[in-house]
């Protein structure tokens, strides 16, 4: 075996990006096909169905439930306000009245003789998806949403916070070996989303967020700040539904790990430009990477024949002598090497476990060592 | 032409997991029935392939390259029934729980009655119990509408209420159902399965309301009275919906589905068939964890307390050694974890390690230091799950009991836990960390450290992953599963005695001595852990004999009682372990591992030298 498929992440200046944006539910499509999009554009807007509320009638007239229908004074389909009678009774020969009143606007959408409960749905609330890239209209789905595509300048996180997010690229003024401080941060951060270093700390972070930026993209992180930016430790690597108003985009991993050049001069190149991201992950099958694109309609033309010419993707690469690989873990984790060898056998390792191996020159130390396959990733 | 199912002769039977699909080749030998050839490849039920038979045919085929026998036809196909001795196979089974397995919500009235049974139910039809939701669960409508809601489930189990008892409450649940409208997990216009398993005069009225919404499936109530629990008609439907439902809805299960005349089982339900049956044969009490890298599944077979032996299954949905290593640091805690390491590390480094394990599950340890941190994960992931599963595991009624509406009133007390560790036989480890452990004593100890193993208990690994397969291979051939489980999949490793000790002892007493067919073997000291191995390391049965040396101790049959039992061991001979339970603390030092791990042999490395 001389060559092998090696997962990696996808760093591109030039990928197509397509998405696909639906609505929950059955609504109407407000974009035509090959209509140009903005990320904040409508692409399909719809009525979600109103909260249901129960009713306990019976409880409420202290009645069983058969006692309790004929009391009933709407049926299934009566519109009702807050407030109107939905039941009443008497007892006394009429002189002691007890009445159930509706608790919302709506309609009476059921109404159960075994249990004396009735069912009010609320009226429905709109609810609406944007285009969240910009770029054309591919395709519709009637009643749903579209298909979006663009040419992009696109590169895939390994793991992040927080939902979708579109604000201007600020590259920080900093090595990307280097730990991100807060003088590294621009003096006004509104709408923006700060890209560089690595293991920014906690103070950097909320800093960055009161200030208004809206993306943070650096390479690696200490779990304790993460924990602490959030306000909870993450148990399940499922991400993307935090309510903040930064989201945050980690390229290599957790510790201290330097920002990948490739990337560090990819979205050096769209500084000042507008950019979409998303920090939703999803580690398991059908795995969903956080992500940054920056559609090429928003750089200059000359800008985009560069990418074009020098793009590179691969979303599952090969890895062969002389690939350029990530060490994933320890004892090199985060170190680059380029491989030098891919034996067949397996090979004990210190574990005492027999593995797949590659052989690879560290670019740092020169020296060749011997890591499991299974842990190296390629550099795209 | 096709042999009938129990007359094939090669077999090649499928899981299809999460991540990977495994294929193992069975066939009839001279010698019997023998797991021969095993090859394996990624799932491919995602995007962009969106076909869980390209993942099957790619596994064949690195069968077929080791094997040199041809499996697939020219297409890619798996050649079934060529009538060829040298070609394809005669059967095609599988078992999947791929997609995330079969996911279910689970609704029911009282928490402890109908819904925990309905929640056994789920269980062991293979599911994943997303969430149980019953009346008196504490939370408000609204709450339990949007948690539905939130949840999207294959299948919901609706149950409650005993037969001829009040329906008012269980067609309130149902209309709860209603009021969220909760959506199926696969296709826009599949309709929601329901399984409605509760008091029989309500089931006209909850099909009514539940018709407008789902397609519902009326079974008999898993809850007929108070004291008697009858959860087999709503597993054979979960299995029906399953089949019908979830699986031809999943991307290529039309195609699965076609290759073989067996219906694919889901993987747990197939590792509990394999589980039930050898504990049946066996006559013993049986746990069995499988711990993979998102979930954790641990079975077990323990009488009741009418002397019945009952099958339960409990999955950890987000306990793990990969994806969900960071899960189980969060549930566990960084310090539970760092109790079991036999060296000093910071915090933030380990809580790194594990971060970087999560978001790149398929890395494997390098050192041997990353090694036993990963051991110590296992450990704790599976002391979670055994929790958990203790908490499902429970027996109803004391047989006896009184009728009626008293014993509402008297539920809590006619519930006990079924699994009892002290007079547990033997524990079976199945899964990547605990199959592929590079010393198998590393397995025995992960299982008796994270288990807290007590009396005597024989310790056992599944060799290459083998229990899925081996269950829906013996739905057609009992026989032949059997003969493979032995020679093949069950390892015996070797024998835990850890007794229990009431009185606060001076750590190095002896507290009992250990006799193998009659001779002395070794005795057993407060805080210590050793091994007495045999010659050879091979499997050999025998008469193990544990004396107290002091009156308050109990090894299973009393404190200060002696205990005889016929046992199996392996390449681990019997292991002693004097830690007392629960662990003495003292023993969760970075020295007092050091010194376990030394004396058991268990890392060759400086590290614990």
């Amino acid at each position: 075996m001389t060559n092998v498929l090696t997962p990696s992440l996808t760093i591109s200046g030039s990928l197509e990006v397509v998405r696909e944006r639906i609505l929950p539910m059955i609504g109407t499509v407000s974009v035509t096909e090959g209509q140009e999009v903005f990320p904040d554009t409508v692409i399909a807007e719809s009525a979600r169905p109103g909260e249901l509320h129960i009713v306990r009638v019976s409880d409420a007239l202290g009645l069983n439930p058969e006692d309790a229908m004929p009391c009933v004074t709407v049926v299934e389909g009566s519109k009702v306000s807050k407030g109107d009678v939905l039941a009443e009774s008497s007892t006394m020969w009429g002189l002691l009245r007890s009445t159930v009143l509706s608790p919302v606007d709506g309609v009476v959408e059921f109404v159960t003789p075994a249990t004396g409960h009735l069912g009010i749905r609320e009226p429905s609330t709109k609810v609406t998806v944007a285009a969240y890239i910009q770029g054309k209209i591919r395709s519709i789905y009637e009643e749903r949403g579209a298909l979006i595509a663009t040419q992009a300048v696109f590169v895939q996180g390994i793991f992040g916070v927080g939902g979708e997010k579109t604000g201007i690229i600020h590259m920080l003024d900093v090595l990307p070996n280097d730990a991100v401080g807060l003088e590294h941060l621009p003096q006004d951060c509104r709408g923006k989303i700060l890209i560089g270093g690595r293991s920014p700390s906690l103070e950097v972070l909320q800093k960055a967020k009161q200030d208004g930026a809206v993306g943070f993209v650096t390479a690696s992180i200490d779990d304790l700040v993460l924990s602490g930016f959030i306000g909870y430790d993450i148990g399940i690597a499922l991400t993307g539904d935090e309510d903040l108003s930064m989201s945050l985009i980690i390229t290599e991993g957790f510790g201290e790990i330097g920002l990948n050049p490739t990337i560090q001069s990819l979205l050096g190149v769209c500084d000042g430009k507008l950019a979409s991201i998303n920090g939703a992950t999803q580690v398991r099958a059908g795995a969903v990477r956080p992500e940054i694109v920056v559609s090429h309609g928003v750089l200059e033309q000359s800008l985009v024949n560069k990418l074009i010419e020098q793009s590179t993707t691969t979303i599952d690469g090969c890895l062969q002598v002389g690939s350029v690989v990530r060490i994933i873990r320890v004892p090199y984790f985060g170190k680059q090497a380029t491989v030098v060898d891919l034996p067949t056998d397996l090979v004990p390792l210190a574990t005492e476990a027999m593995a797949r191996v590659v052989t690879v020159r560290l670019h740092d130390s020169n020296a060749e060592v011997v890591i499991p396959r299974a842990n190296v990733e390629l550099v795209l | 032409m096709n042999p009938l199912p129990e007359n094939a002769a090669t077999v090649l039977v499928t899981d299809c997991g999460s991540t990977t699909t495994k294929a193992l080749l069975f066939e009839r030998t001279e010698h019997g029935w023998r797991q021969t050839y095993r090859g394996e490849a990624p799932t491919t039920v995602e995007e962009p392939v969106a076909d869980v038979t390209v993942g099957v045919s790619n596994a064949c085929r690195e069968i077929q390259e080791i094997s040199g026998r041809q499996l697939l036809d020219d297409s890619g196909a798996l050649i079934i029934g060529a009538g060829n001795a040298a070609t394809g196979v005669d059967l095609y089974l599988s078992t999947s729980s791929a997609g995330g397995g079969l996911q279910m919500l689970v609704v029911g009235v009282v928490g402890t009655i109908s819904t925990e049974s309905a929640q056994r139910a789920a269980l062991g039809a293979g599911a994943i119990v997303m969430d149980a939701v019953s009346a008196d669960d504490g939370r408000e409508d609204y709450e339990r509408i949007e948690r539905i809601r939130h949840v999207k489930p294959d299948i919901v189990l609706l149950t409650g209420g005993i037969d001829g008892g009040s329906a008012s409450h269980v067609v309130e649940m149902a209309e709860i159902l209603v009021a969220a409208d909760p959506k199926a997990r696969f296709g826009d216009t599949l309709r929601l399965p329901v399984i409605y398993a509760g008091n029989t005069n309500a089931a006209t009225e909850v099909g009514e309301i539940l018709g407008r919404m789902a397609e519902v499936v009326v079974v008999k109530n898993v809850r007929p009275t108070l004291d008697r629990e009858n959860i087999t008609p709503a597993r054979e439907a979960i299995h029906e919906l399953f089949l019908s439902h979830v699986m031809s809805h999943s991307p290529g299960y039309r195609k699965l589905l076609a290759m073989s005349p067996v219906p694919v089982m889901p993987t747990p339900a197939a590792v509990g068939a394999v589980v039930n049956a050898y504990a049946n044969e066996s006559e013993k009490s049986v746990l069995c964890a499988d711990i993979g890298g998102a979930t954790t599944d641990i079975f077990s077979v323990f009488p009741d307390a009418q002397g019945k032996k009952v099958g339960n299954r409990s999955v950890s949905a987000n306990l793990g050694m990969s994806y969900s290593m960071a899960n189980v640091l969060v549930e566990a805690g960084i310090r539970n974890i760092m109790r079991w390491l036999p060296f000093s590390i910071g915090e933030g480094d380990l809580r790194d390690r594990l971060r970087n394990k999560m978001i790149r599950p398929t890395s494997i340890p390098q050192t041997m230091e990353d090694l036993v941190v990963e051991q110590a994960v296992c450990r704790e992931a599976l002391r979670l799950a055994l929790a958990h599963h203790k908490s499902l595991a429970i027996g109803i009624g004391d047989g006896g009991s009184t009728k009626g509406i008293a014993n509402i009133f008297r539920q809590s007390s006619s519930r006990f836990e079924l699994v009892d560790m002290m007079h547990l036989d033997v524990v079976i480890g199945s899964g990547g960390v605990l199959s592929h452990a590079p010393n198998r004593m590393q397995a025995a100890q992960m299982m008796l450290d994270g288990f807290a193993l007590e009396g005597i208990t024989e310790i056992a690994v599944d060799s290459i992953f083998m229990l899925p397969h081996l269950g829906v291979f013996s739905t057609v051939n009992a026989g032949g599963a059997h003969e493979i489980f032995t020679r093949d999949c069950l390892i015996p490793l070797g024998v835990a005695v850890a007794p229990v000790f009431s009185e606060r002892l001076p750590r190095g007493t002896e507290i009992a001595e250990v006799l193998w067919n009659d001779s002395y073997s070794g005795v057993l000291r407060v805080g210590e852990v050793s091994m007495v191995g045999f010659a050879g390391g091979e499997v050999r049965d025998g008469r193990l004999e544990v004396v107290p040396s002091h009156p308050s101790v109990d090894i299973g049959a009393g404190r200060g009682k002696q205990v005889v039992k016929n046992v199996r061991v392996g390449a681990c001979g019997l292991i002693l372990d004097g830690r007392n339970r629960p662990m003495m603390e003292d023993t969760f030092t970075v020295d007092a591992q050091r010194h376990i791990l030394q004396s058991l042999g268990l890392y060759n490395d400086e590290m614990v030298r």
